[in-house]
C-alpha cells in the first residue's frame, strides 16, 4: 500500500516530515537528471522543487496509484524543470519569423534541385507541400511549421496562447490529415513511407 | 508553407508512427512513471503503455522528458523511498 498520498494531506500528522521528504527526493532527483545542463544550478533547482510540491499537492487526486508515487511526482517536477529550461533555451524566434524563413526556402529548393533530385522533390516534397496547403487549417500549418523548425511546444503554446496539450493535439490532427491526404492519393506505408528512424524532427532539417 | 526535402522526410518519418487514437502530453505525464518501471521489469507492457510508447516515439520533449525520469530514478536505486 502506498501511504505517500495519505502523509501529503495537510490534517495527516506527518504531512510536514512527508513535505520535507518529498522535497529532498525531488531535488536529488533533479539533480541528478539534469546534472550539466546550462541554467540549472541550485537556485534554479529550488524554485522547481518548490513549484512542483504545489503541483504534486494540488494533483495529488489524478495520482492512479499504478507506479511508485515518488516516480509520479519526479516525472511532474522534470517537466516543470525542462518547461522552464526550455523556454530559457529557445532562440526567441517568432511564428511570423519562422513563416518567413519557409517562405524563402521556396527560393531555395528551386535553385538547389538537380534533375535527379527534382524527380525526388516532386515525389515527396511537393506533394506533401500540396496537402500541407490544401488539407491543414492555419493554426495546423503554424505547428507543423514551428515543430519542423524545433520550436519547444511551450513556446509554441505561448505564442499561439494555448496549452501543450492543445499543440500536441493539433499536431496529431495535422499528421492525421496528412496521412489521410496522402492515402486518399494511392500512397501507403510501402509505396511511400519508410519506417521512422527517430523523433529527431526540428534538428538540421534545413537544406 | 514551403518544405525543404530534409522537412519532407521528417514529416514522412512522423506520419508512419501517427496512429488515429493518440495519448497526450498531459496523459503521458500520469503513466510515464509507471512505464518506466514496467520497462525496467522487463514485463510486457499492456495497452495502455504501449501508447506511452508511441507518444515517446513522436513528441521531442516527452522523450528527454523520459530519458531524465530514467536518470533520476536510476540515482535512487537501493533506495527506501518510502513506498511500501
Amino acid at each position: 500500500m502506498n501511504f505517500w498520498p495519505d502523509r501529503l494531506r495537510e490534517k495527516h500528522p506527518e504531512f510536514s516530515t512527508a513535505l520535507a521528504e518529498l522535497r529532498e527526493i525531488l531535488f536529488r532527483g533533479l539533480k541528478a537528471s539534469l546534472s550539466g545542463k546550462p541554467h540549472s544550478d541550485d537556485a534554479f533547482l529550488e524554485d522547481i522543487v518548490q513549484n512542483s510540491l504545489l503541483r504534486i499537492l494540488e494533483r495529488l487526486d489524478t495520482f492512479q496509484g499504478k507506479g511508485k508515487f515518488t516516480s509520479w511526482a519526479l516525472a511532474i517536477a522534470i517537466r516543470m524543470a525542462f518547461n522552464e529550461l526550455r523556454r530559457k533555451d529557445w532562440n526567441h524566434l517568432s511564428l511570423d519569423e519562422l513563416r518567413e524563413q519557409q517562405e524563402t526556402l521556396r527560393e531555395e529548393i528551386d535553385k538547389g534541385s538537380s534533375p535527379s533530385s527534382q524527380t525526388e522533390k516532386n515525389d515527396l516534397s511537393k506533394l506533401l507541400q500540396s496537402v500541407i496547403k490544401t488539407d491543414l487549417t492555419s493554426r495546423q500549418r503554424d505547428v507543423l511549421m514551428a515543430a519542423l523548425n524545433g520550436m519547444p511546444q511551450e513556446e509554441i503554446a505561448r505564442q499561439l496562447d494555448t496549452s501543450r496539450n492543445n499543440v500536441y493535439k493539433l499536431f496529431h490532427d495535422a499528421r492525421k490529415a496528412l496521412k489521410r491526404a496522402l492515402e486518399g492519393r494511392g500512397f501507403d506505408k510501402e509505396s511511400l513511407l519508410i519506417p521512422a528512424q527517430s523523433n529527431g524532427y526540428g534538428e538540421g532539417v534545413s537544406s | 508553407m514551403n518544405i525543404s526535402r530534409d522537412q519532407a522526410k521528417v514529416i514522412r518519418d512522423l506520419l508512419v508512427s501517427t496512429q488515429s487514437q493518440e495519448l497526450n502530453c498531459n496523459e503521458l505525464l500520469d503513466k510515464i512513471g509507471e512505464y518506466v518501471e514496467v520497462e525496467k521489469s522487463g514485463e510486457t507492457l499492456s495497452l495502455e503503455l504501449e501508447m506511452v510508447k508511441q507518444h515517446l516515439s513522436l513528441c521531442r520533449e516527452c522523450e528527454e522528458e523520459y530519458q531524465a525520469l530514467v536518470t533520476a530514478l536510476g540515482h535512487f536505486v537501493g533506495e527506501d523511498l518510502g513506498e511500501d
